[in-house]
């Protein structure tokens, strides 16, 4: 099974594509969805797809932002840009990245399941790089920790990004990662986020500049994170601590 | 009344109608005339005045010459005369007492005044008078003396009045004439006793005409007379004589008179001789012998400088005006011919012509820019239209509703609903796009199959569509939108119209670097009329102007962008199908392509 992302803001286009489309039929399945470049970013580890639809226009980070990062981390990935016809010209001006294909939008069943096709059948002969061997020593793992510490307000930091400056392969550090401290990479890098997020609330910042201040400038994103790890929303949080 | 009127228009007209170049030739021809004519006259004049300048000149000398030479005769004539008183036998004469004049007495007297005018040709006779009527005489043959006349005191007085000197006279003043008529021409004077100091007689010396004569021989060659003061002619050629006036005889300058209708004598000149009673008169033609060539060759060189300078003149201004507005003139046309505003490159001569070649070419430039900025204006605004109507479709709006109500009839099991949705989605995303004005073929037919995929659903099974494209064809850049306008019409005035199933059948093939693209419906058709005036045919419009509108600005679209060559086709038979064949070219230059 080929895992797939859909990268859009719209919640119907990403649920459209998903459920019109038999998936299956190509060996392939919706593994996730994100609504920004930055929850792209954010997830796409969890995620580990093989394909990404990605649309262009999107807030926060849009869909040319997201592909310069992820074709330098992510050297695999097929990306696929979905584009309305007056964005065209555009992107495939400022993309010169090597993206499989550009789909007008709104899709049509038979382009996409076109492209699919051709996708399995170059999937299908790619072999799978076998990971290095690298020992990651438990200092190693310390000052890991303390990097993400340093570093968490860049919004596009990520396990592959860490990964690649500390030079161990992602899944490596991903499992040695939880070994080591209990955590994953992303709980890890999130904690470190809504810790500060927490007291920003305190001090009553507005959301919208909190979340660009902990490294997740998508206000959206940042509010259901902020929710997943207090159970509380950002605004009740904050009106709660300062009473 | 009217005719006059007319005639004064005709010459207005004439006159405002006719070129510069024409104009100018008359006004030089003008000149050139008037100047030969103005030469001519003041050549005459000239030669005129010259010839008489020359004429009197010549007519002094003679005249003069001639006075003189007889004044100093008569002057010689006076000194002898005056020897005669002091002769003895001509005092012995005067003094004897008047018994004692007898013939001895007379005879010595005689021979006394003879020795003293032996010498002296031309005189004819001497007579000596005493105060008593006496008289002694040299002379041979007859003589009338006129003794009553003589004894007159008016007679004697122009003796009398010089005092012992000279007076000249013509026969002894009327008083002394030969009996064979001959002139005679008298010197008289009073004899004085040398002792008492009183006139004791009178002398009167008669000078032949001879002497005359011989002056008027002198002059050869000449046409020369000598008259009296009554114009008696007295020596020299008689037919000048006959000009003779008295007032010639009036006084002693010089007389000149042009005499008319006369070939050989053109002027008659005279002088009285001083202290004489005759005329001396000569007639000049100097014509004949004396053309003044300095003053004829100045005049002729003048002229000739004139003709000269006049032509130059007309060679110039054709040449730096008439011929540069030729051409001046000649370049402004081309505009015309070329059908847009082109400057003059024609090279002018630096001076007013070349002023107005740049005042001209500077207001096309500004014409140009003009226009240019009218175009461009008229662009922004037609773009800005594009754009208001573009914003008001808002396409990112419809795409996402599209999205999001196809999602919900997918997840409410309506499948046929999302696929028309897609289908609609499809359609619009070609149909409102922007970007390149010209798509391949392949992407106009889906343009078509949705549409025609869409109109099924609204009107069912009365449409059937066929393609018969050519593979060589589908990649095959036409300009946008221009079948789906055919399709269309097909629906609404062809298939619509029967009532009944109808058949849209496309067919594209390439020859001769040619696309052919066949729109062929089994609708109603379309008479003649309809064909000519979609075609831009005929002049009368149809009467259901809407039904054709859109079809006929496709056409002019399609043909605007094949340069307005023969690009549409259209085949029908009424009741039967319409075909319309659009033939476009695949290798148009990218400038042979207008902007559509």
């Amino acid at each position: 099974m080929y895992r797939v992302m859909l990268i859009d803001d719209e919640q119907s286009a990403r649920s459209l594509l998903k459920a019109s489309i038999n998936w299956e039929r190509y060996d392939m399945e919706v593994a996730g969805e994100a609504a920004s470049g930055i929850e792209a970013i954010n997830i796409i580890d969890e995620i580990v797809p093989d394909i990404a639809f990605v649309d262009i226009s999107m807030p926060f980070m849009n869909g040319i932002e997201f592909t310069e990062v992820a074709t330098k981390r992510y050297p695999g990935l097929k990306i696929i840009i979905m584009t309305a016809f007056d964005e065209f010209e555009y992107a495939r001006q400022c993309i010169r990245l090597p993206v499989f294909d550009y789909m007008l939008k709104p899709f049509v069943r038979a382009e996409v399941e076109e492209n699919l096709k051709k996708l399995k059948d170059i999937l299908d002969r790619t072999v799978k790089d076998t990971e290095p061997a690298v020992e990651i020593e438990p200092s190693s793992i310390g000052q890991i920790k303390r990097y993400i510490e340093d570093n968490y307000t860049d919004s596009k930091l990520n396990l592959t990004s860490v990964a690649q400056i500390f030079g161990f392969s992602a899944s490596y550090l991903s499992r040695k990662f939880k070994q080591d401290t209990g955590k994953n990479f992303v709980e890890y890098l999130t904690e470190c986020r809504m810790k500060r997020a927490m007291e920003l609330a305190a001090s009553n910042m507005k959301m919208f500049s909190a979340s660009t201040e902990v490294g997740i400038p998508d206000p959206n994103y940042f509010g259901r994170c902020f929710k997943k790890y207090t159970g509380q929303s950002y605004s009740d949080y904050a009106s709660s601590v300062s009473k | 009344m009217g005719t006059g009127k007319r005639t004064k228009e005709d010459k207005k007209r004439f006159l405002s109608g006719t070129s510069l170049a024409v104009k100018v030739w008359y006004i030089i021809g003008g000149v050139f005339l008037l100047f030969t004519i103005m030469f001519s006259i003041s050549a005459l004049v000239l030669r005129e005045r010259s010839i008489r300048d020359y004429e009197i000149r010549e007519s002094e000398t003679i005249l003069n010459s001639m006075s003189g030479s007889i004044t100093a005769n008569i002057e010689n004539y006076k000194d002898i005369s005056r020897l005669v008183m002091l002769n003895k036998q001509v005092t012995a004469f005067l003094r004897a007492p008047a018994e004692e004049v007898g013939a001895g007495l007379k005879n010595d007297t005689i021979y006394g005044i003879n020795d003293i005018f032996m010498v002296s040709d031309y005189v004819d006779s001497v007579f000596i008078f005493r105060s008593d009527n006496h008289y002694v005489t040299t002379g041979k043959g007859l003589y009338h003396i006129d003794y009553d006349l003589m004894e007159d005191e008016t007679w004697h007085a122009h003796i009398k009045e010089r005092e012992g000197g000279a007076a000249i006279s013509l026969n002894g003043n009327g008083a002394v004439y030969r009996a064979n008529g001959n002139q005679l021409l008298t010197i008289g004077r009073d004899i004085y006793d040398i002792y008492l100091q009183k006139p004791v007689g009178l002398l009167l010396v008669n000078i032949s005409t001879g002497m005359l004569k011989s002056a008027t021989e002198s002059q050869k060659g000449s046409k020369v007379c000598i008259v009296s003061e009554d114009g008696t002619l007295l020596a020299g050629d008689k037919s000048v004589s006959e000009y003779f006036t008295s007032d010639m005889a009036i006084r002693y300058t010089m007389v000149h008179k042009s005499v008319r209708g006369n070939k050989n004598v053109r002027m008659i000149s005279s002088i009285r001789v001083p202290d004489t009673p005759i005329i001396v008169m000569c007639a000049s033609n100097a014509s004949a012998q004396s053309i003044p060539v300095e003053t004829t060759a100045v005049m002729l060189l003048l002229f000739v400088t004139f003709v000269v300078s006049i032509s130059f003149a007309a060679v110039f201004i054709s040449r730096n005006i008439t011929h540069p507005i030729y051409t001046l003139s000649a370049e402004m046309e081309k505009t015309k011919e070329a059908g847009w505003l082109k400057k003059i490159d024609a090279e002018m001569p630096r001076n007013e012509l070349s002023m107005l070649k740049e005042s001209y070419n500077s207001i096309i430039d500004y014409l140009n820019d003009l226009f240019t900025r009218l175009i461009d204006k008229e662009k922004s605004v037609q773009k800005a239209e594009m754009r208001v109507l573009h914003e008001q479709i808002k396409p990112h709006f419809l795409y996402n509703s599209l999205e999001t109500i196809s999602f919900m009839a997918l997840d409410a099991g309506a499948k046929d609903v999302h696929s028309a949705l897609e289908t609609l989605g499809s359609f619009y995303r070609n149909f409102l796009s922007k970007g390149n004005r010209e798509i391949p073929l392949s992407r106009e037919i889906s343009i078509i199959k949705d549409y025609l995929a869409l109109q099924k659903l609204r009107y069912g099974d009365i449409i059937n569509d066929e393609y018969d494209i050519s593979e060589d064809t589908l990649d095959i850049k036409i300009p946008k939108l221009i079948l789906q306008p055919l399709v269309e019409n097909s629906i609404y005035h062809g298939i619509r119209l029967t009532g009944e199933p109808g058949t849209i059948k496309i067919t594209s093939y390439l020859e001769d670097d040619d696309i052919h693209i066949i729109v062929r419906d089994t609708g109603v058709g379309m008479s003649q009329d309809t064909i000519d005036e979609l075609l831009g045919r005929s002049e009368t419009p149809v009467e259901d102007q809407n039904a054709s509108f859109g079809l006929k600005g496709t056409i002019e679209r399609i043909k605007y962008y094949c340069d307005y060559k023969d690009v549409v086709r259209i085949r029908s038979e009424i009741g039967e199908f319409t075909e319309i064949e659009l033939i476009i070219p695949t290798k148009l230059k990218e400038e042979e392509r207008g902007n559509v």
